[in-house]
């Protein structure tokens, strides 16, 4: 599957305690790799051929907030940050931070996100902090598709991605 | 006086009553209304044909909160709230609203304005850039209204009077 069809990754705790990310597509299958969460966003720049840091700085300045960004691939697909309920062998067991794709989620609570594909996933992020997040994502989204509409395409190595220099 | 004209409405308590409330003009100007503010963002509200209520409403639904939002009138129109001191002993605090693309810088304790009015407030500034958010989901969430509009050809009361 390709990474635009991804749904939503979250942390995932093996027996012992060996930390991968599951990953859910659009088609409801599951796909387990050996990397933590951040290191699976850096990859999944890295396969949209952006910069992660630069889009970070970009987001950060369009929200005016440090912490808890939502993760801008394209204006389609954008992650927001959720706090997800513990896996059983989580060390420490607090909470566990995942994102899911802000258009794929078709119902939500404070104790669980409905995608649209049916699958349930369980959170702990209370209710106001996933439509504050969403909200995030919508003004990332337009900001992204204004930025774009407005960048003039002088080589075509910025078709690629319009955040080649 | 016409709405694009404003940099600045806000609260003024005189002992005569005759005037309530005080309004920036971008000449740099001073008028004041008889009207209360509630009463003046109804009415200035009303002489574009947009409804108070329907606006809050519109705007509650975008921005996700419910007391103190930026008040749109079009993309290039948006009030934010501020917090000023005023005079009055009874009203230490009151509401006013400043025009966004009239500021033209803030600190925790001033705006500067561009006509080189200095409106002293007590919103500090994280409150403000928080409002300025807003109003930038709130702009291109009308943007993205009236083009949806556009393309259904609807042509609704909003986009034909604002047009």
């Amino acid at each position: 599957m390709n990474y635009l069809d991804i749904d939503a990754f979250f942390p995932h705790y093996d027996m012992d305690q060996n930390c991968r990310t599951c990953i859910i597509y659009s088609d409801t299958t599951k796909e387990f790799v050996p990397l933590n969460v951040s290191q699976y966003a850096r990859r999944l720049y890295f396969l949209a051929k952006l910069n992660k840091d630069a889009l970070h700085n970009w987001s950060k300045q369009i929200l005016n907030t440090a912490t808890n960004l939502p993760l801008l691939i394209t204006d389609k697909l954008i992650f927001i940050p959720v706090k997800f309920k513990p896996h059983p062998y989580t060390p420490g067991h607090a909470f566990t931070f995942g994102y899911i794709n802000y258009n794929a989620i078709s119902f939500y609570s404070s104790h669980e996100v409905i995608l649209k594909n049916q699958i349930i996933l369980n959170t702990i992020s209370p209710h106001p902090f996933i439509d504050k997040k969403i909200r995030d994502a919508t003004l990332l989204s337009y900001a992204y598709r204004e930025t774009t509409s407005q960048t003039p395409s002088r080589s075509p190595l910025s078709q690629l991605s319009i955040w080649t220099p | 006086m016409k709405y694009f004209e404003i940099e600045a409405f806000f609260p003024c308590h005189k002992d005569d009553s005759s005037a309530k409330t005080c309004i920036l003009l971008s000449n740099g100007t001073k008028q004041y209304s008889p009207y209360n503010m509630r009463q003046f963002v109804s009415h200035l509200l009303c002489d574009v044909g947009l409804d108070y209520r329907s606006i809050r409403l519109w705007s509650s639904k975008v921005t996700g909160i419910k007391h103190h939002m930026p008040l749109i009138i079009d993309n290039l129109n948006i009030f934010l709230p501020i917090k000023f001191q005023t005079e009055d002993a009874v009203h230490e605090i009151s509401y006013g609203y400043v025009h966004l693309g009239s500021i033209a810088s803030y600190t925790d304790s001033k705006i500067v304005l561009r006509s080189q009015n200095i409106l002293p407030t007590l919103s500090s500034c994280s409150y403000i850039d928080k409002k300025i958010v807003s109003a930038k989901l709130l702009t291109y969430a009308y943007l993205d209204n009236k083009k949806n509009m556009n393309l259904c050809g609807k042509n609704n009361i909003y986009t034909t009077i604002r047009s």
